[in-house]
């Protein structure tokens, strides 16, 4: 028997008893409307923690000296680097390799009072190493620290992105040490666009200015002077362009002495390879440290999952339940409706048939009810982003929430796909009974009782 | 060559009491192809349990039911679905139509089954319903007819796939008198025109008279099975 005609058997056997197969069908869209709010909240939740520490670039991997100094002073050198990019050529996994350096030099900025568009976000600002400094590498410059400066002194006029004029630079320009700004500011920029490494320099010469973001206020800056006498903080930059920072450095600071490589910084072209190249960096002798990035990572990762694992066992128990349900409702239709059945058989359904059109039945409750959850899921879903942001917004200071759930593709469509999937797989599990049921059912006891 | 062949067939059912029952015990009967056949006996002496093991909706508990010397009751559910499907209709008491569909939509079950494509099958239900004389109910629902009008409907059914045999558990049981007749003389007609074997069984004597040959049963035995004259006359074989 071909199968739509099974199906419009099925369909037939649905449309005697609307409001049974609706009330039978509430139990999937319960469940899959449940699931596709729950799961839809946790991506959203995962997307927007990494939204905020987006770029935190999980995909990079320290490589340090094994075991770590002092007891092997052994540097990293070239031919570590060297061994490092075989690995890229082995695998394909790895984006580049990056040699971390120290970065001696510690611009002195000017900091101009404007507002300014495209920041560098700054993470933290350390103002204790210069106070605590008092030989001034360069006595004859005066500067002072960027206080947080009380927005009522400051006039903001419009944004400005054109070049201060000498005159402006006297006036407008405020020169400072902002030590930890500087280089965070510039390791972002770095860390982001490694390629525009040019303009990395032409900002650390001063040819270029810079945009920074200080407490919630926006400085435009540029660098006025280079203090070398520190240095704590390091910079990956492409190995490639090492021979040109070396000299860039030994042309702006005579006196400076390159330090043999703290380490290396490896890209992995995906997180899932990190594991991967650990291994064979290890191999070769070197130590892989995970970065701080990669523990956030796998932290926010966890709790996604444990709450996943909480909504899926959530939905499991609706599953169940609809499913029993699903199982007594066939069950007891099938009962009523044995006549038809008996019918059927007499006109040459074979048993086969019966099945399938009582599975048939089975997948259009599924079908409906995961229609129903669908729609009733994006209710929801819409209902809550509105109701709770105001909510939030009035209790808290979250202002940036859009939504709390994501609608983004392909998550959103996995998500329900996989729902409304999992409501008609259920029902149909809730199905086989009761079908082989009826497929079992004597035609001539059937036919005699109607 | 008798196109229905019943050799030794028992049906024993088990009753609730646990006693065994004998719906049909070794019953041996032959019938020709185009025969029409009354079956009669009192309730419950077996004849819907005969009917049943000819039209293979039943397994005999022994014995074998050939048709077209094709041994149905070895047959898989299969072979023995198609064979309802090709062979056999079947026309009940109680009609057993589906009351929410039209009588287009009744009539067309079997063909559901028989994977004729759409408007074959709408053409073939039309003919069929023409055939019993319900050629302007086509697309009424079944529970707006009348009861003579849903027997037809089921016989139109019962004929759609031209089957060689119709087997009818009383027809007219649900019928009066007039809308009964009318019926009977539907099968016959049937009988007549297409040559189908038609076994039909009934209470009542005068529509059991109207057939070719009478078999009588009691407690699942064959007691009389006789010819019957034109005229309505009983002749012992
Ligand atoms: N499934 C069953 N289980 C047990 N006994 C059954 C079953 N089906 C039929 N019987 C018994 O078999 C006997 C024959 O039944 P059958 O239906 O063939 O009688 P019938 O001649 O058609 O009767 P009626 O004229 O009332 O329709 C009856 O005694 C009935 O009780
Ligand atoms: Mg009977």
């Amino acid at each position: 028997m071909k199968t739509s005609n099974r199906l419009m058997l099925a369909c037939e056997g649905v449309m005697t008893k609307k409001v049974r197969t609706f009330m039978l069908g509430i139990g999937v869209s319960v469940g899959t409307a449940a699931l596709i709010f729950l799961v839809s909240l946790i991506f959203g939740a995962k997307a927007y923690v990494d939204e905020k520490v987006g770029g935190i670039r999980e995909n990079l991997l320290n490589v340090g000296i094994k075991p770590p100094p002092p007891h092997n002073p052994q540097p990293l050198d070239d031919s570590a680097y060297r061994q490092l990019l075989q690995i890229k050529g082995e695998t394909g996994e790895v984006v580049d390799v990056y040699r971390e350096l120290p970065i001696a030099p510690r611009p002195y900025i000017k900091v101009k009072n404007q507002p300014a568009n495209n920041w560098l976000k700054v993470v933290s600002v350390d103002e204790g190493l210069y106070q605590n400094n008092p030989d001034n590498p360069i006595p004859d410059f005066k500067y002072r620290h960027v206080e947080p400066v009380d927005e009522s002194e400051i006039t903001f006029p419009e944004a400005d992105e054109t070049e201060a004029t000498e005159e402006e630079k006297d006036t407008n320009f405020i020169p400072v040490i902002v030590p930890n700004v500087f280089v965070e500011a510039l390791t972002s920029f770095a860390g982001d666009e490694r390629k525009s490494l040019k303009q990395f320099f032409d900002i650390l010469q001063g040819q270029e200015p810079f945009y920074v973001l200080v407490q919630g206020k926006g400085y435009r800056c540029k660098v006025v002077a280079v203090d070398n006498t520190v240095s704590s903080w390091s910079i990956a930059v492409p190995f490639r362009y090492g021979e040109e920072w070396n000299r860039h450095q030994g042309e702006q600071f005579p006196d400076y002495k390159w330090p043999n490589y703290d380490r290396f910084v490896v890209e992995a072209t995906d997180i899932k390879h990190l594991d991967d190249i650990k291994e064979k960096i290890a191999a070769a002798g070197y130590q892989p440290q995970p970065t701080e990035a990669q523990e956030i990572g796998i932290a926010v990762s966890r709790g996604a999952m444990y709450l996943f694992l909480l909504a899926v066992t959530f939905c499991l128990v609706i599953a169940l339940v609809s499913a029993i349900g699903i199982f007594n409702g066939l069950s007891i239709s099938i009962m009523e409706q044995a006549p038809r059945i008996g019918i059927l058989r007499s006109v040459g359904a074979t048993r086969t048939d019966i099945s399938s059109i009582y599975l048939f039945e089975a997948a259009i409750i599924g079908i409906v009810g995961g229609i129903i959850g669908l729609v009733a899921a994006h209710l929801l879903m819409w209902g809550s982003d509105i109701a709770l942001k105001d909510f939030l917004s009035d209790v808290t200071n979250i202002r940036d929430i859009q939504t709390l759930f994501v609608w983004s593709l392909p998550e959103a469509f996995y998500i329900r796909t996989g729902a409304v999937g999992l409501g008609v797989i259920t029902s149909l599990l809730a199905g086989v009974g009761p079908a082989y049921r009826a497929s079992c059912l004597n035609p001539a006891v059937v036919l005699r009782e109607g | 060559m008798a196109i229905i062949s019943l050799k030794n067939v028992s049906k024993i059912y088990r009753t609730a009491a646990g006693e065994q029952l004998a719906a049909l015990d070794n019953v041996n009967l032959e019938i020709e192809e185009g025969e029409f056949v009354a079956v009669v006996g009192e309730s419950g002496s077996g004849k819907t349990t005969l009917l049943n093991m000819i039209g293979g909706l039943d397994q005999p508990t022994e014995g074998s039911v050939l048709v077209d010397s094709h041994d149905i009751t070895s047959a898989g559910d299969r072979e023995l679905s198609l064979f309802r499907n090709r062979s056999i209709g079947f026309i009940f008491q109680s009609f057993h139509l589906q009351p929410l569909q039209t009588a287009l939509a009744n009539v067309m079950v079997p063909l559901l089954f028989a994977d004729a494509s759409w408007p074959e099958a709408r053409k073939k239900s039309e003919t069929s319903l023409g055939l019993v004389g319900l050629a302007d109910k086509v697309n009424q629902r079944a529970n707006q007819l009348s009861a003579g009008q849903c027997q037809r409907v089921a016989i139109a059914r019962a004929i759609i796939n031209s089957p060689r045999i119709l087997l009818a558990d009383e027809p007219t049981g649900n019928l009066d008198v007039h809308t009964g007749t009318d019926i009977i003389n539907l099968l016959k007609q049937i009988n007549m025109e297409q040559k189908t074997t038609v076994l039909l069984v009934t209470h009542e004597r005068d529509v059991a008279s109207q057939a070719q040959r009478m078999i009588t049963i009691k407690e699942g035995l064959i007691i009389s099975d006789a010819a019957i004259k034109a005229e309505g006359d009983e002749n012992k074989q």
